[in-house]
């Protein structure tokens, strides 16, 4: 509720004191079908949800039940076949080109199975980079880099290339990175999978403060049950639709 | 920006790759700044030893002359002139000349040789003639050397080239008889003394020339104290057009000065069949440079300068398909990189750029390389120089050595083709970069 970036301030303004929580994300009856020459796969057969400012929601599901599939649509990376996504009741399919990298880079935090930090950069100027393409002032830059090195526990460790780090400390610069330009929600597609159970634990305690005591939203996708257990709220994808969805946010204390 | 330091820092990241691809284009731009140093240097001399030989870089007539060569079309007082050639800075020396035909004949042989009247002091100043002399001495001066005075009578003598001595059978010492028609519309007549036979040059344009000194030729012709035409030379043969254009201007301004016009009247006696040379024109001075005096041996280095093209393309070629090579590598390898970038928001264009900077580096680094290179070699070059296997000809010359001239377009040139073919070669990679669908690139991991 307290962060807000400035580029936001008319929205923030309306939504400062709103009698209901609006959805940051809705989607409505969506269907995405991959087709690979003869053979059409439909990874999603009619998904709705919505997510609320400040949910901390896992979507689990066994391998192949459409996770990434939803993310990337949430995201607008991909677009459905059918069914609309809605950023702030903004359909995002409406969107294209510049309109969608701008929206990414303003609304969407991303944190990879893989890290995926740029390795020619530092882990300062990998947290930098969205703020950079956001043409945030260099002040602001150094605030928020240092604000976040702070709460990821990665202090002194500024100048290193992603290379000189463990897996779980570049996850962690990928949360960094992902939470620093202040978007509505950070999408994380298995952001565990690729550490030891030790690792993906810290990880996973340190998005749900960053959650608690900044308010973030996140969206994550896991299969690993330890890993859900961690959620505020835990949606169920099997087979491309929605299995289970507990602890919805009127549930949640907001 | 931070897509500058992504791109600068991806150069050092696949060293060896920038290294093979600088090496591609520090190779081209030695290359061709050798091949445009050489190739300047070699068709300078050329055209210095030719201007040298004979044309001289700039030549000044009466208007009209060198369309329609005549006998009348003349100046008068070439020392007027000096006066004003002192003036500009660039002239080295000059020399006046006049031209004429005349019937030669020594016994029962007779032939047609082209009359050269010059002065010897300055012509020996201005052309390499005193090379050309295959036996015998130069013709007497006007100038008597012993008293530090100017003569009276100067010496019928010629030098004759090396076509009318074979023909007439010349030696050294001989009198020959020489016919020709004066201006006042006369016919001279008058034995001459062949003092020095002239070396055959590669043009043969000296072949039945017959050189006296100016004086002779002036009251042999009854052209007293007129002239046909002034050659130039100049410190530099680049400096032509700009040189000519500034005497052209120069004597123009003078129109109403005197200049080469003192006796306007002196020499009328012929206007019946030359009525229009009423010498009221004797102002009317025409400066051009030897482009346009020798334009079919200009037309000749232009031509063989474009065998340069060539050159310059294959270079283009071996720099673009190095480049080319490199880029599209490149973005194979990283393609799952460009895709993060893109789902982090970053805007295709921005891509664009980044591919394209770094092709620009990449570019900028080897041609600092480059020029430093070719600059020391291009030195050593202008100073050793290359000998040829076999002797070259060139518009003439028969050139065995080759020696490089260091000038900027020997630079600039290589540095501007070197860099705008690595960017443009990028263009199709970027593009291709561009277009790369984040989840797709990502699903490649
Ligand atoms: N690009 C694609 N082309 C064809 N089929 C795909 C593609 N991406 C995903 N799929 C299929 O869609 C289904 C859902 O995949 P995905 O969303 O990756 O599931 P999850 O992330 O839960 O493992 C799977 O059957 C998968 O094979
Ligand atoms: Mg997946």
């Amino acid at each position: 509720m307290k962060e807000h970036p400035k580029e936001h301030s008319k929205e923030h303004l309306v939504k400062e004191y709103p009698v209901i929580n609006p959805d940051i994300l809705r989607t409505e009856n969506i269907i995405k079908t991959y087709k690979s020459g003869e053979i059409e796969v439909e990874a999603l057969k009619g998904v709705n949800i919505s997510i609320k400012k400040g949910e901390f929601t896992a979507i689990a599901g066994p391998s192949g039940s459409g996770k990434s599939t939803f993310l990337n649509l949430l995201s607008g990376l991909d677009r459905p076949t059918k069914g609309v996504v809605y950023l702030k009741e903004k359909p995002i399919s409406e969107m294209s080109g510049n309109q969608l990298s701008d929206f990414r880079r303003d609304h969407i935090g991303f944190i990879f199975q893989s890290y995926n930090l740029i390795p020619v950069l530092t882990v300062k100027e990998n947290i930098e980079y969205i703020m950079l393409i956001q043409g945030i002032s260099e002040g602001e830059r150094k605030k928020r880099v240092n604000d976040i090195l702070h709460a990821v526990g990665l202090m002194g460790m500024e100048k290193r290339r992603p290379s000189q780090l463990s897996g779980g400390q570049q996850q962690r610069v990928a949360i960094a990175r992902a939470v620093v330009s202040r978007p509505d929600v950070i999408l994380a597609d298995e952001p565990t999978a690729n550490l030891d159970s030790e690792t993906a634990n810290n990880l996973i305690d340190m998005m749900r403060s960053l959650n608690e005591t900044k308010g973030i939203t996140f969206l994550f996708s896991t299969h690993d049950k330890k890993i859900m257990d961690r959620s505020k709220r835990l949606i169920i994808l099997k087979d491309g639709r929605i299995d289970s969805d507990k602890g919805l946010p009127d549930q949640l204390s907001l | 920006m931070l897509i500058l330091k992504i791109a600068f820092r991806n150069i050092f990241r696949q060293r060896r790759r920038s290294i093979l691809t600088a090496l591609t284009m520090i190779g081209g731009y030695v290359l061709l700044s050798m091949a445009l140093s050489i190739s300047e240097g070699t068709y300078g001399t050329v055209i210095e030893n030719f201007s040298k030989s004979y044309t001289g870089h700039v030549q000044l007539h009466k208007k009209g002359y060198l369309n329609k060569p005549s006998l009348y079309r003349t100046l008068n007082d070439y020392k007027s002139v000096d006066k004003i050639l002192k003036t500009v800075e660039g002239v080295k020396s000059w020399t006046p000349r006049i031209f004429s035909t005349a019937l030669v004949s020594k016994g029962k042989k007779t032939a047609i040789a082209r009359i050269v009247g010059i002065d010897p002091e300055q012509e020996a100043k201005t052309t390499s003639i005193s090379d050309k002399i295959r036996e015998g001495k130069f013709i007497d001066s006007d100038l008597d050397t012993t008293k530090d005075t100017i003569k009276n009578t100067v010496k019928n003598e010629v030098m004759v080239g090396a076509g009318l001595a074979e023909i007439l059978n010349l030696k050294l010492g001989e009198e020959i008889v020489l016919v020709s028609q004066g201006a006042d519309g006369s016919i001279s007549n008058d034995i001459f003394k062949v003092v020095a036979i002239l070396k055959g040059d590669i043009f043969s344009v000296n072949r039945n020339y017959c050189y006296m000194n100016i004086k002779v030729a002036q009251s042999f012709l009854s052209l007293e104290n007129r002239f046909h035409e002034i050659t130039i030379a100049l410190d530099h043969y680049k400096y032509a057009q700009q040189k000519a254009n500034i005497l052209d201007k120069t004597f123009k301004d003078m129109n109403n000065n005197n200049v080469g016009n003192k006796d306007n009247n002196g020499n009328n006696g012929n206007n019946g069949n030359n009525g229009n040379n009423g010498n009221n024109g004797n102002n009317e001075i025409e400066v051009l440079p030897w482009p346009v005096i020798e334009k079919q041996f200009y037309d000749t280095m232009t031509f063989e300068k474009r065998g340069m093209r060539i050159c310059l393309f294959i270079i283009v070629i071996i720099v673009a398909i190095g480049v080319l090579n490199t880029v599209l590598m490149t973005i194979l390898e990283r393609t799952i990189e460009y895709g993060i970038l893109r789902a982090l928001g970053t805007r295709p264009f921005m891509l664009f750029r980044m591919i394209i900077l770094e092709s620009g580096f990449l570019a900028l680094i080897s041609i600092v390389i480059g020029f430093i290179l070719s600059f020391i070699i291009n030195y050593l070059v202008s100073i050793y120089g290359i000998d040829y296997p076999a002797p070259m000809d060139i518009g003439g010359f028969s050139i065995t050595t080759m020696y490089g001239l260091i000038y900027p377009g020997a630079f600039s040139t290589p540095a501007i083709v070197t860099f705008f073919t690595a960017l443009v070669v990028s263009i199709f990679p970027a593009i291709r970069a561009m277009k790369i669908i984040p989840v797709e690139a990502m699903r490649m991991n």
